[in-house]
C-alpha cells in the first residue's frame, strides 16, 4: 500500500486521494530544486520502482531516505568518473584552445572521448544495477558485476529501448536548460530588476520540475520493465548476445551524449552540468546562477 | 612619327584603364582600425569602474573621442549580431543581408555586393596592394571575403591583402616544396595541405602567389620564428606581432586587424572573454607605441577602435555574455577614434550607428564612400 494510499483510507477515498496525489506532487516539485532534497525524491523513485518490481511498498520515509542516499552514492561511484573526464576536458581543452597550446592540442578531446567511452560503457549497466538494487534495497546489488551482466543479457532488445527514451525525454529537460538562453528574446526584461529575473528564474524551473516529475518516474517504470523482463528470461547462449548486443545498446547512449554536449554549448552551466544528469543521477533541475542574488 | 594604328592602341589601352593612368598618390593620414572582437559589451571595455581594457578605457580615451553609443542598428531581418557581418558593415558601410555560400558549421562565407574601404581607397588613390592591409586570425580562415567585393565598379583589382597564419603557411609549404627538402611522406602531406590553403582563395585572385612584397614580408617572418608555428605569438597576439612587422616592412596606408578571441566565451568559460579583453587591449598599446617611434606612422596615423558586434547581457544564464544572440545588448558597441585632427577627450553619448565609422574614414582619407549609408560622425 502506497503512501497516498495509506493516507487516503482515514477518508473517503475519491475525495482524498486527487488531493493527496496533488500534494505528493508538489512535494516533488519541491524536491527537484535542490541537489540535498532530491535525494529525498530519488529514495522515493527506488520505492516506486521496489513496488512495481516486488509487489511490496517500502515502509517509512527514513526507510526512502536512507535508499535514496545509497542510491545517490552508487549511482555516483560509476557516473560521476565521466562526468568529472568532461569536466576537465571541456574546461582544460577549450582553454588550452584557447591559448593555441598546440603542443598538447589533443588532451582535452581525447579526456572527453575517453569520457563519452566509459559513460557508454556503463549506462546499460547502471540501468539493470539500479533496478536490483531498487529491488532488493540492499546497495550492493548494485556491486555484483557479474550477476548484473548476466541478467542483462536476458533482455537486451529492451535494453536497447532505455537510451532511446531517456533521450526522448531528456528534450524537455534540454529544452529547460538551454531555454534561459533565449528568455531575454521571448521575454520584455532588460528593465527589470534582479530580483524579478530572479523570480522567473525559479518559476521556469519549478514548472520545469512539474514537467520532470512524471517524466523521470515514467523513464523509471520503463527500467523496470525491462529489468523484469531480464530477470524472467531465459537466454540461450548468454555471453554471445552480451558480446554482441552491449556495444550496440551502449552506442544508442551516444543520444543523451549529444544532448548534453549541444546543451552546455547553449547554457553553460558548469561542472553541475556535466556531474549530474537528472534523469540518470539526481533529480534536480534547479540551475538558477549562483550569482543571481535578490539585489 | 606615331602611325594612327599605334594611336589608336596607345588610345585603347589608356581608355581601358582610366582609374590607373588618373589615380593621384596617397597623402593623407595612415589609418588603422582595430576590430575590437569578436563581440564585447561595453562593461568590460568603455566602463571605467568594470573595465578587462585598463589602455583603452582610462588611457587611449583621454587622447581621443569616444562615441559610447554606437549600435549595430535593429533593423528585422537584416542585421545580424555577429562578426563577419559586423566586419562587413564596418567596411562596407551598408546593414546589407548577407547569406552565407559556403554552408559549414562555423565557416560561413559571405560575398559584400557593396565595396569595402579598401577598395575605396585604391580606386580613389594610387596605393599598392601591400598598403592595404587585412590581419586576420587562424580560427577564421574562411573570412577572405572581407579582401574585396563583388561590385562591378570595384572588385579584386582593388583588393586588398590579408596576413594571417593562413597566409604563411601557404608560403611556407610552397617554399618546402620548391625546396626539395622534404620526404616522400612529408611532400605528400605538405602538397595536400597547400591544396587546401588555396581553396580558399576561392575566387582565386592569386593564382601567380602573394606578391613579391609579401613574399619578402614571410621570408622574414620565416627567418626571424622558424617553421614550427610554435615560436611566434599566438591568439591575438599574434595578430598583433603581424601588425607591428607590417607597419614596419610594409607601411600600410590603410589596415584592419580582426582581434577575435573573447569570442571563445561561447564554449563557457567566462576567464577566456575578459582575458581576451585584457590581451587586446596590451596589443592596442604595442600598436600605439609602434606608431610612435616609427617616423612614417607618428603623428600621421588614425586609430578607429570599434567592435563587430556586443554580446548578450543574458541574467537568466550562468554566464550572462555567453552568447551574441540577437539581444539589445549584442547590437550596443562603441567606437574609440585617436589620432591628428581628431579632439581629444571628448566623449559623446547620443546614438550614432556602426556605418557611420565607414563614411567618417572616407572622409577623414579624403575619398569617397559612395555606397555607404552611414554619416561623418566628427
Amino acid at each position: 500500500m502506497t503512501t497516498a494510499d495509506k493516507t487516503a483510507t482515514s477518508l473517503p477515498q475519491s475525495i482524498a486521494r486527487p488531493f493527496v496525489w496533488l500534494a505528493l506532487f508538489l512535494l516533488a516539485i519541491l524536491a527537484t530544486q535542490s541537489l540535498v532534497t532530491s535525494v529525498v525524491l530519488l529514495g522515493f523513485v527506488y520505492a516506486r520502482m521496489h513496488l512495481r518490481i516486488t509487489g511490496h511498498a517500502v515502509e517509512g520515509l527514513w526507510a526512502k531516505v536512507k535508499l535514496g542516499i545509497a542510491g545517490t552514492l552508487t549511482l555516483a561511484s560509476l557516473t560521476l568518473i565521466p562526468g568529472i573526464l568532461w569536466t576537465f576536458a571541456w574546461q582544460a581543452g577549450w582553454d588550452n584552445s584557447f591559448n593555441k597550446g598546440y603542443e598538447q592540442a589533443t588532451i582535452g578531446p581525447l579526456t572527453g572521448v575517453l569520457g563519452i567511452a566509459i559513460f557508454l560503457l556503463i549506462m546499460p549497466y547502471v540501468q539493470i544495477a539500479q533496478s536490483q538494487h531498487a529491488a532488493t534495497g540492499d546497495w550492493r546489488a548494485f556491486y555484483r558485476f557479474r550477476e548484473n551482466i548476466k541478467l542483462w543479457s536476458g533482455a537486451p532488445i529492451s535494453a536497447a529501448l532505455l537510451p532511446i527514451v531517456y533521450a526522448l525525454a531528456g528534450l524537455p529537460i534540454f529544452l529547460l536548460f538551454a531555454g534561459p538562453t533565449f528568455l531575454p528574446q521571448m521575454t520584455s526584461y532588460a528593465d527589470t530588476t534582479d530580483a524579478e529575473v530572479l523570480a522567473r528564474l525559479r518559476a521556469w524551473y519549478f514548472l520545469g520540475g512539474a514537467l520532470f516529475v512524471p517524466l523521470l518516474f515514467g523513464v523509471k517504470r520503463v527500467v523496470v520493465w525491462v529489468y523484469i523482463r531480464a530477470v524472467v528470461a531465459r537466454p540461450d547462449h548468454p555471453k554471445l548476445r552480451l558480446a554482441i548486443c552491449y556495444p550496440i545498446v551502449a552506442a544508442l547512449w551516444f543520444f543523451v551524449v549529444a544532448e548534453l554536449f549541444i546543451g552546455q554549448f547553449l547554457n553553460n552551466h558548469g561542472p553541475l552540468g556535466w556531474l549530474n544528469l537528472p534523469l540518470i543521477q539526481l533529480p534536480a533541475v534547479n540551475r538558477v546562477p549562483p550569482g543571481l542574488v535578490p539585489g | 612619327m606615331t602611325s594612327r594604328r599605334e594611336l589608336l592602341i596607345a588610345g585603347a589601352l589608356i581608355g581601358a584603364m582610366p582609374a590607373l593612368a588618373e589615380r593621384p598618390a596617397y597623402s593623407g593620414p595612415n589609418v588603422i582600425i582595430v576590430r575590437f572582437g569578436g563581440g564585447v559589451r561595453r562593461r568590460e571595455t568603455i566602463d571605467p569602474a568594470h573595465t578587462y581594457a585598463p589602455y583603452l578605457s582610462k588611457s587611449l580615451i583621454q587622447r581621443g573621442t569616444l562615441f559610447s553609443n554606437m549600435e549595430v542598428s535593429e533593423i528585422k531581418d537584416v542585421t545580424a549580431t555577429s562578426h563577419s557581418q559586423g566586419t562587413l558593415y564596418l567596411l562596407t558601410g551598408r546593414y546589407d543581408v548577407y547569406k552565407d555560400i559556403e554552408g559549414k558549421f562555423l565557416s560561413e562565407r559571405f560575398e559584400p555586393a557593396a565595396p569595402t574601404l579598401f577598395e575605396y581607397l585604391r580606386k580613389a588613390y594610387d596605393v599598392p596592394t601591400h598598403e592595404c592591409l587585412i590581419v586576420n586570425g587562424e580560427d577564421r580562415k574562411n573570412e577572405e571575403y572581407f579582401t574585396f567585393s563583388n561590385h562591378d565598379l570595384y572588385g579584386v583589382d582593388y583588393r586588398c591583402h590579408t596576413l594571417s597564419l593562413a597566409r604563411f603557411k601557404r608560403y611556407l609549404f610552397t617554399q618546402q616544396v620548391n625546396e626539395g627538402k622534404l620526404t616522400e611522406r612529408e611532400l605528400l602531406n605538405t602538397r595536400k595541405a597547400l591544396t587546401e590553403l588555396k581553396l580558399l582563395d576561392y575566387r582565386n585572385t592569386e593564382p601567380l602567389g602573394q606578391g613579391e612584397r609579401l613574399d619578402a614580408f614571410w621570408r622574414n617572418w620565416r627567418t626571424h620564428y622558424g617553421d614550427s608555428g610554435l615560436v611566434n605569438a599566438r591568439g591575438d597576439s599574434l595578430l598583433t606581432q603581424l601588425a607591428v612587422r607590417a607597419l614596419d616592412s610594409l607601411t600600410p596606408k590603410l589596415m584592419m586587424i580582426n582581434y577575435q578571441d573573447p569570442d571563445y566565451v561561447h564554449w563557457g568559460n567566462p576567464s577566456h572573454y575578459t582575458r581576451g579583453i585584457s590581451i587586446i587591449d596590451r596589443g592596442l598599446e604595442a600598436l600605439i607605441d609602434a606608431v610612435q617611434i616609427s617616423p612614417i606612422y607618428r603623428d600621421n596615423t588614425i586609430f578607429v577602435i570599434v567592435p563587430d558586434c556586443g554580446r548578450d547581457s543574458n541574467r537568466f544564464q550562468r554566464i550572462p555574455f555567453q552568447h551574441h544572440f540577437n539581444s539589445r545588448s549584442a547590437h550596443e558597441i562603441w567606437a574609440l577614434l585617436v589620432g591628428p585632427g581628431i579632439p581629444r577627450g571628448k566623449a559623446f553619448n547620443h546614438r550614432v550607428d556602426q556605418t557611420d565609422v565607414t563614411t567618417t574614414i572616407g572622409a577623414l582619407m579624403g575619398m569617397a564612400t559612395s555606397e555607404a549609408e552611414g554619416r561623418v560622425l566628427l
